[in-house]
């Protein structure tokens, strides 16, 4: 298959099945070619196309896992999926292409602010070592090898990778650079860990959209909900919109209701799964 | 944002006559407008740490330097070690520099900054007061900041009255930065800066610093 006959294929995502595995290994056969010819703009292409592929590839099944309520996994994969347009958005324009790179861009971001999670670890680590990914020299102060990271040589990206570490810490943050490392409780005395997070919202979301190229957008919005609701709850507890430690007499109880917030769904293409409860037929005249 | 500044005693010698800069490496290091500085005693650790990715800032800024502006880190190449500590902040680092290297040197982290952490930034300008010696000035016609100018200066600004809007996702704000620098002026006087923001904030402190420069209030 030649390099047009790939951009083809990988600009019918949104329209039908890829064999991504096939097109790996036709990738990769290309590249050996082109890294054996010293054609660096070449294989600088062909690596584009590969990172397309993964891209892809983990958004697709990302969205597979959330419609088997495999919230986590599906999580872990769309980090995967962003971190490989991070590294991409330097070589090549996701606005602007066929391979549906801008949706999945938006989309991923869309998915996260309605998953529930807030607390992340993050290691704390004193790097003491670490060597180039493309000529493995060990990086010396005064004395680097020259390749750049984030840049593409003989078609592959120049990282650092870290030979020898000292953990210090872990910290619980809000704002985590590897996504993954989300906090769950320990189920008992055993090695599981029990998910107790509310993905209600998504669950929601996933009755009302078929495909992973469906059109969606949201809304968040904040209402005060009655306050006759919330009769079980004492003015002394603390208040019941959990967005601050505040009792319910110092906070939501002096206004006209708690505070609670909402996702409201734009949908384009609604499934015929679910009927929308006070959805209102309405017939359009000509 | 904000923008802090303290008079300091520190100036290139103390840096240069530090344990972890030998006496070979002190002598090249004499003729330097800038140096990447280390933070020292992090919680038990012995010895100098720099924030992760300084190497990558280091061959950046060397990279665009002009010939004749030298700039270095201020440690032995053996004991050059990354701290990776990962929260809301990217820190950039510490620096040293000669006043008349200064706007090269913010013009340059910010180039760096906008082309590393802030290229889908959307984030709005917030408003900036700097501040100088015993004057504060308003940098874009801010008439809602609070400058208290004494040997620690804190730079504030009162938020603008806004709708109420829901909680976003920490990891979804705009990505902010923080770094700080000594300036050394051409009579040895020293000053401390540190930055907090985003990427609109520090160019409305690059901004200001040449309005500054060019008003030669410092």
């Amino acid at each position: 298959m030649e390099i047009d006959k790939i951009k083809e294929e990988l600009s019918s995502v949104s329209t039908k099945e890829i064999n991504y595995s096939e097109l790996a290994e036709i990738l990769k056969r290309k590249k050996a070619e082109a890294v054996k010819l010293s054609d660096e703009p070449l294989a600088k292409e062909i690596w584009i196309l590969e990172q397309v592929c993964k891209i892809q590839q983990r958004y697709l099944e990302a969205f597979n896992k959330i419609k088997q309520r495999d919230f986590y996994n599906a999580w872990c994969l769309l980090e995967k999926a962003e971190i490989g347009l991070l590294f991409l958005k330097k070589h090549f324009s996701i606005n602007e292409n066929p391979y549906q790179l801008k949706f999945i861009n938006d989309v991923i971001r869309k998915y996260q602010s309605i998953y529930p999670y807030r607390l992340f670890f993050s290691t704390e680590l004193i790097e003491k070592e670490k060597e180039c990914s493309i000529c493995g020299k060990v990086y010396k102060l005064r004395d680097s090898c020259g390749h750049i990271t984030g840049e593409i040589y003989n078609g592959e990206l120049c990282l650092w990778k870290v030979t020898k570490s000292e953990l210090v810490g872990v910290a619980v943050v809000e704002n985590p650079v590897h996504k993954y490392a989300v906090a769950f409780l320990k189920s008992g005395e055993g090695e599981g860990v029990e998910d107790n997070y509310d993905y209600s919202s998504l669950e929601y979301l996933m009755k009302l959209i078929n495909q992973p190229f469906d059109t969606w957008d949201i809304d968040f919005v904040v209402k005060y909900v009655s306050h006759n609701l919330f009769k079980t709850y004492s003015p002394d507890e603390t208040c019941p919109c959990n967005q601050t430690d505040k009792t319910y007499s110092e906070c939501c109880l002096k206004e006209k209701g708690v505070k609670s917030l909402f996702h409201e769904f734009v949908v384009e293409k609604p499934s015929k799964e679910i009927i929308l409860p006070n959805s209102i037929a309405i017939k359009l005249s000509k | 944002m904000s923008l802090t500044s303290k008079e300091t005693t520190e100036n290139f010698e103390t840096w240069l006559n530090k344990p972890f800069v030998s006496a070979e490496l002190k002598q090249s290091l004499a003729d330097a407008s800038i140096l990447i500085l280390p933070t020292e005693g992090f919680r038990n650790h012995e010895g100098p740490l720099f924030p992760v990715h300084t190497s990558e800032l280091y061959e950046f800024l060397k990279s665009k330097m002009p010939e004749d502006t030298i700039i270095d880190i201020c440690v032995d190449s053996d004991n050059f070690k990354e701290l990776a500590l990962h929260s809301d902040y990217k820190r950039i680092g510490n620096f040293i520099v000669k006043e008349m290297a200064l706007p090269l040197l913010i013009g340059l982290i910010l180039l760096y900054a906008q082309q590393k952490y802030f290229k889908d930034d959307q984030s709005s300008s917030t408003q900036v007061v700097s501040t100088t010696n015993g004057a504060s000035t308003t940098v874009n016609n801010s008439p809602n900041t609070t400058v208290v100018n004494t040997n620690v200066t804190v730079v504030e600004k009162e938020k603008p009255v806004e709708e109420e809007k829901p909680p976003v996702k920490k990891y979804h704000n705009p990505p902010k930065i923080k770094f700080s620098y000594t300036v050394v002026d051409t009579t040895g006087a020293c000053k401390e800066f540190e930055f907090e923001g985003t990427a609109k904030d520090l160019e409305t402190v690059v901004e200001g610093l040449n309005k500054l420069n060019g008003d030669g209030d410092r």
